[in-house]
């Protein structure tokens, strides 16, 4: 009897141990999963806002692009299901390429993405490139 | 009883270890699945804009031809695919096809196809596998296509059929307000039916002045003579509707402004390129079929 409810006993601490150790994991596990996903949703929104800065008509005469171009690309890149992406987060800049605009780039900069055990940075990633194919008005500075 | 106890002891830690096992492996297998998603999605990124810097290129001529495949190859390696990626480029008349890596006729070609394929390192499905690479594929269809209506940015000047000039295509008549949208483009759509206010020719004439000398080229007398240079910006290249007496757009062309004055049919225009689009007039965009 005695030794039964030792066995008992021991069960419990075991069962406690197992749970300290299977918890952290599954739910670090869980947390790189869901930062991966977010990191995809990043991804997306950056090809969709490179895709749209690529078709939108360009007014400026120069690779820096006017404030109202990069607010109308960083407006299809920010969405709700990415908490703390703010427009500063939202770099866009367009190549110039014998003298015209050739090819946009859109990516993310400075955005911090937590994960279990602290924090990384995103810094130039994930960023999508596509030809320019809008029209170009630009106007002279 | 004794027996029976001594082997229930440790169960828990086995069970245990097979539970980090089972948890070790999902996660390895979600990250390596994930990375093979990115992996897919960036290549699907890099095939997309390979073939619509090709499409930008076509105008139906060799240079045009030739022009797409450097650009492409531009494009590609700026991507900066994964060791071991290989790509190949073809041409149609129409994302339908057929598709030829060398066609012989560029009167009508308009699409180029793009065939994209990488490896992606495995790291923990390798064990389960026993691959040390997957392969990831991209198959991209892109065209040049007609727009039936130019949404913003068209220049506020218009072409009459005899090639006569009608300026200042705007809501406003005021001079300054007809020079800056001269420069930035009309911020209203217009479409084939639409009829068109136009005032302030002689503003009008002064500001696209402007436009010619920003052009890198702004001396050629004819469109042939400005693709041919090829040192042209395309500034003076520009989408133009074609009006009738009534002032009611028929029609779109790319037009070559002249340094004389007047203007010239290009053919097509082709948003986003210095040269025109492989068609006699209309306004085209570069397009991923979908």
């Amino acid at each position: 009897m005695k030794r039964l409810s030792q066995t008992r006993g021991s069960a419990l601490i075991e069962f406690a141990i197992a749970l300290a150790v299977l918890t952290p994991v599954f739910v670090g596990g869980w947390q790189f999963f869901e930062a991966y996903l977010l990191v995809e949703d990043i991804h997306q929104a950056v090809i969709e806002g490179a895709h749209s800065a690529a078709s939108l008509p360009y007014d400026s005469l120069t690779e820096t692009p006017t404030p109202e171009f990069r607010h109308a690309v960083e407006n299809v890149v920010l969405r709700p299901s990415i908490p703390g992406l703010r427009r500063e987060h939202v770099r866009v800049s367009m190549r110039f390429d014998a003298g015209r605009p050739n090819e946009v780039e859109v990516r993310v900069a400075g955005y911090k993405l937590g994960l279990p055990g602290g924090a990384i940075t995103l810094d130039g990633k994930p960023k999508a490139q596509y030809p320019f194919r809008g029209y170009w008005s630009g106007s002279a500075p | 009883m004794r027996r029976n106890h001594r082997k229930q002891r440790g169960i828990v830690i086995v069970a245990v270890c097979l539970c980090l096992l089972l948890l070790m492996a999902g996660l390895g297998l979600g990250i390596d699945l994930n990375r093979l998603l990115v992996a897919q999605k960036a290549l699907q990124s890099t095939a997309e804009a390979v073939a619509l810097a090709a499409v930008l290129e076509l105008d139906g001529t060799p240079n045009g031809l030739e022009r797409a495949r450097v650009r492409s190859g531009d494009v590609w390696r700026r991507h900066e695919p994964p060791a071991g990626s290989t790509i190949t480029l073809e041409f149609a008349a129409s994302a339908s096809g057929p598709w030829l890596a060398d066609p012989l006729s560029l009167t009508e070609l308009r699409a180029a196809r793009v065939w994209a394929s990488s490896k992606m390192p495995l790291t923990l499905l390798r064990g389960v596998v026993q691959e040390k690479f997957l392969p990831v594929d991209a198959k991209v269809r892109a065209e040049q296509r007609p727009v039936e209506r130019v949404e913003s940015g068209l220049l506020p000047v218009a072409v009459k059929a005899d090639g006569r000039l009608l300026a200042g295509l705007t809501v406003a008549a005021q001079l300054g307000v007809v020079r800056q949208t001269i420069l930035s483009g009309v911020p209203f759509p217009v479409k084939v039916g639409d009829r068109l206010p136009l005032h302030a020719e002689r503003e009008s004439k002064a500001t696209l002045s402007e436009i010619i000398r920003s052009d890198s080229d702004p001396t050629s007398a004819s469109y042939a003579e400005y693709a041919a240079n090829g040192r042209g910006n395309g500034r003076r290249l520009v989408a133009l509707p074609i009006v009738d007496d009534d002032r009611r757009v028929t029609g779109f062309g790319a037009f070559l402004l002249l340094p004389a004055g007047g203007t010239e049919l290009a053919g097509g225009y082709l948003a986003g390129s210095r040269f025109r689009a492989n068609a006699a007039s209309g306004v085209w965009r570069a397009e991923v079929v979908r």
